[in-house]
């Protein structure tokens, strides 16, 4: 490893063990140093240029070194964690209620990792694979479809009786993960517009129904032992529910789960006056609900939930 | 390193006069106490000496701060904006109008001089005041701010300003009360008047009966003809220990000298002394435990709430609303904030790509430094 890269790892090490960033997702922790880097590039470059670290080098090289080397870190993270969360935390028996008449669970679980390590190589899709990762890495699919199966209002009942899934809680919950991981996989796509490049990210449903229609098929071809309704979940959860009520329940929670753990901290100080995070993110999702293309029932329903639990 | 030595001496001093203020308040109240309970005049007299020297060091004090002040051309900020008026009020008028005469009368004798001291015995109750200082000390003390709530500057502010101000009103009041009394001829107890029966029985006195005399006039002590003593209540070695200087008064009529206790007197003002102070204590109590608590509660806490919100980026906490204070004008504008701005705040920071880092440069530099 040259000189320069090794410089450039410590000085990226350094960044990602400051106390602020503590107890983070590896991709969250990518995002916060991106955007610091990008926000702090005037402060930082008379420092980065001298003798002492990547002297004769213009910001945009150094920045490009520094991401490289940020990039790599994460992903060596990343992997156990992916692997983790798709080998113990999913359980691939869900497809059996899909139509699927054999399960291979192994199977199943190496075609994931594999199109999620596509996915995390992509840039579009590493970004928008961050609010997924999260809400897997918190553990929000299992405390909220707890709630959303004690509660038995309009979540369980389109997902029920309009989406017609008869499958138990655990087995929903499965469905539901696989359907985050495969939610950024529609920028696998050549052709699906650059909504998330660098450290932007574009979150609102915004994805064209033929595109979608076109991604989902592509996608399948590549995970060949799921259930098809599961793919077309992950898919939709890129389309607005206003531009199209059709697309399935768990399409919808998919997107709402994502968007809520993007910016999720597990051990946020909640300063003293201020609703709980969860219950803020629901309140203001309320208002934007057309904007982000929520389903403004299940947006409600959540909000209850949140405020009951004190989340 | 002469910037570290002036803060380290600046410190040291204000922890003394933190702990001068807690004593000064403990010596107000023993003082009170040791009159009500009739404690010897030896330990009296050690509490009023005490009580001078906490005057002297609160005058001095405050001389040193307003003269500093004067120096750097800002006499009237030290007096009127950083409370330098509680500081004079709470030192200077006690030093020359109560324990300055009191002491005088300790040392030179004479019942006159106590008596003086007396009249603006009332202004003991403005020690009360030094309460006020320790709202300003308060704040840097860690066991406070957790217990109260109130770290907020405006939060502390206001507290203080209206301890102060109900502190002042009430110390005021005693004070002009005490002035109007003699004024308006209602002397319920004066040290100088004795009542119309008081004089009437010593006038009647021809020398004989003092038992008699003794029993109508509980307050009497001793008669004497010129320098014969005819009459003492007491023996002398009583006299010696359990009576100051300040504690009777004697009248001469014709050739005969009676010797009053002013000891009930005294112990009957410094039962309402004692009462007043006690309320005042109560008072500020009361504005720090409890109105101080709810300011900060409902007035700071959502006013941070929504200066962060619009300060952070990332930073989208709603404002908690209580239902019995939501028609408040603080809990309308959290309304507003809650439902306008923070949902519009989210769609611009999307459509706007606004970034947000919660690393910020002045935590980081440290890493310069170790690259060195």
């Amino acid at each position: 490893m040259s000189s320069e890269t090794e410089k450039a790892a410590g000085f990226v090490r350094h960044l990602l063990e400051n106390p602020a960033l503590r107890n983070q997702t590896p991709l969250q922790k990518e995002e916060q140093l991106l955007a610091f880097l990008e926000l702090n590039g005037r402060a930082l470059f008379p420092t980065l240029s001298s003798n002492r670290f990547f002297p004769g080098k213009n910001w945009p090289d150094i920045r490009s070194l520094l991401c490289s080397e940020l990039f790599k870190i994460t992903d060596s993270a990343l992997q156990g964690y992916l692997k983790r969360i798709v080998v113990e935390q999913i359980e691939m028996s869900f497809a059996a209620f899909l139509g699927v008449p054999k399960v291979s669970p192994e199977e199943m679980k190496t075609e994931l990792l594999q199109l999620s390590n596509r996915v995390v190589h992509t840039a579009n899709g590493r970004r928008a694979l961050t609010g997924s990762f999260n809400a897997l890495a918190y553990r929000l699919v299992e405390k909220y479809i707890d709630q959303i199966f004690q509660t038995r209002n309009y979540i369980r009942f389109e997902i029920e009786k309009v989406q017609r899934l008869k499958m138990s809680k655990e087995e929903l919950k499965n469905m539901v993960k696989v359907s985050l991981l495969l939610r950024p996989a529609v920028y696998l796509i050549r052709g699906i517009a650059p909504e998330a490049s660098g450290v932007y990210r574009k979150q609102t449903g915004s994805l064209q129904a033929n595109i979608a229609e076109r991604a989902r098929e592509s996608i399948a071809k590549g995970l060949p032992h799921f259930p098809e309704p599961v793919i077309r979940s992950g898919v939709e959860s890129n389309i607005s529910f206003q531009s199209n009520s059709q697309i399935t329940a768990t399409a919808r929670l998919t997107l709402l789960f994502s968007n809520l753990a993007h910016d999720y901290k597990p051990d946020m100080q909640v300063d003293r006056g201020a609703v709980s995070p969860e219950k803020s993110w629901f309140s203001v999702a309320r208002r934007n609900f057309r904007y982000m293309g929520y389903d403004i029932k299940m947006v409600d329903e959540l909000y209850k939930i949140a405020a009951e639990q004190g989340w | 390193m002469v910037r570290g030595m002036r803060g380290r001496v600046r410190g040291f001093f204000e922890g003394l006069v933190v702990i001068a203020i807690i004593l000064v308040l403990i010596q107000t109240f023993l003082e009170d106490v040791a009159l009500i309970a009739g404690w010897s005049w030896d330990v009296r007299k050690i509490l009023l000496v005490t009580g001078f020297g906490f005057d002297l060091f609160f005058t001095l004090e405050f001389l040193i701060r307003f003269f500093a002040s004067a120096l750097r051309r800002q006499a009237s900020e030290y007096l009127f904006h950083r409370k330098g008026w509680i500081d004079f009020l709470a030192s200077l008028p006690l030093l020359l109008f109560n324990s300055g005469p009191l002491m005088a009368a300790v040392f030179l004798g004479g019942g006159t001089l106590g008596g003086v001291g007396g009249v603006f015995n009332i202004l003991k109750v403005a020690k009360a005041i030094r309460i006020a200082r320790i709202l300003r000390l308060l704040r840097v003390l860690k066991v406070f701010k957790r217990i109260k709530n109130t770290e907020s500057v405006m939060a502390q502010r206001h507290v203080a300003m209206i301890t102060t101000t109900a502190v002042t009103i009430t110390v005021l009041t005693l004070f002009l009360l005490s002035v109007l009394q003699p004024l308006l001829q209602y002397s319920p107890g004066s040290a100088e008047v004795l009542s119309h029966a008081e004089t009437e029985l010593l006038q009647r006195y021809r020398g004989e009966s003092n038992r008699q005399l003794a029993d109508a006039l509980p307050t009497l002590l001793i008669i004497k003809e010129n320098e014969n003593t005819l009459y003492s209540r007491y023996e002398n070695s009583y006299y010696r220990s359990m009576y100051g200087p300040t504690d009777y008064r004697y009248r001469h009529i014709g050739r005969y000298t009676f010797f009053l206790s002013l000891k009930p007197l005294l112990s009957d003002q410094a039962m309402k002394s004692l009462s007043f102070f006690l309320l005042i204590i109560l008072m500020v109590l009361v504005f720090l435990l409890y109105y101080g608590p709810h300011f900060a509660l409902t007035v700071s806490d959502p006013v941070h709430v929504m200066r962060r919100g619009f300060a952070e980026t990332g930073y989208n906490l709603e404002v908690e609303i209580p239902a019995r204070y939501r028609n408040d004008d603080v809990y309308r504008l959290a309304a507003l904030y809650n439902r306008e701005y923070l949902p519009l705040k989210e769609r611009i920071k999307l459509k706007e790509r606004r970034l947000h880092s919660d690393l910020r440069l002045d935590t980081i530099t440290g890493i310069f430094d170790d690259e060195e």
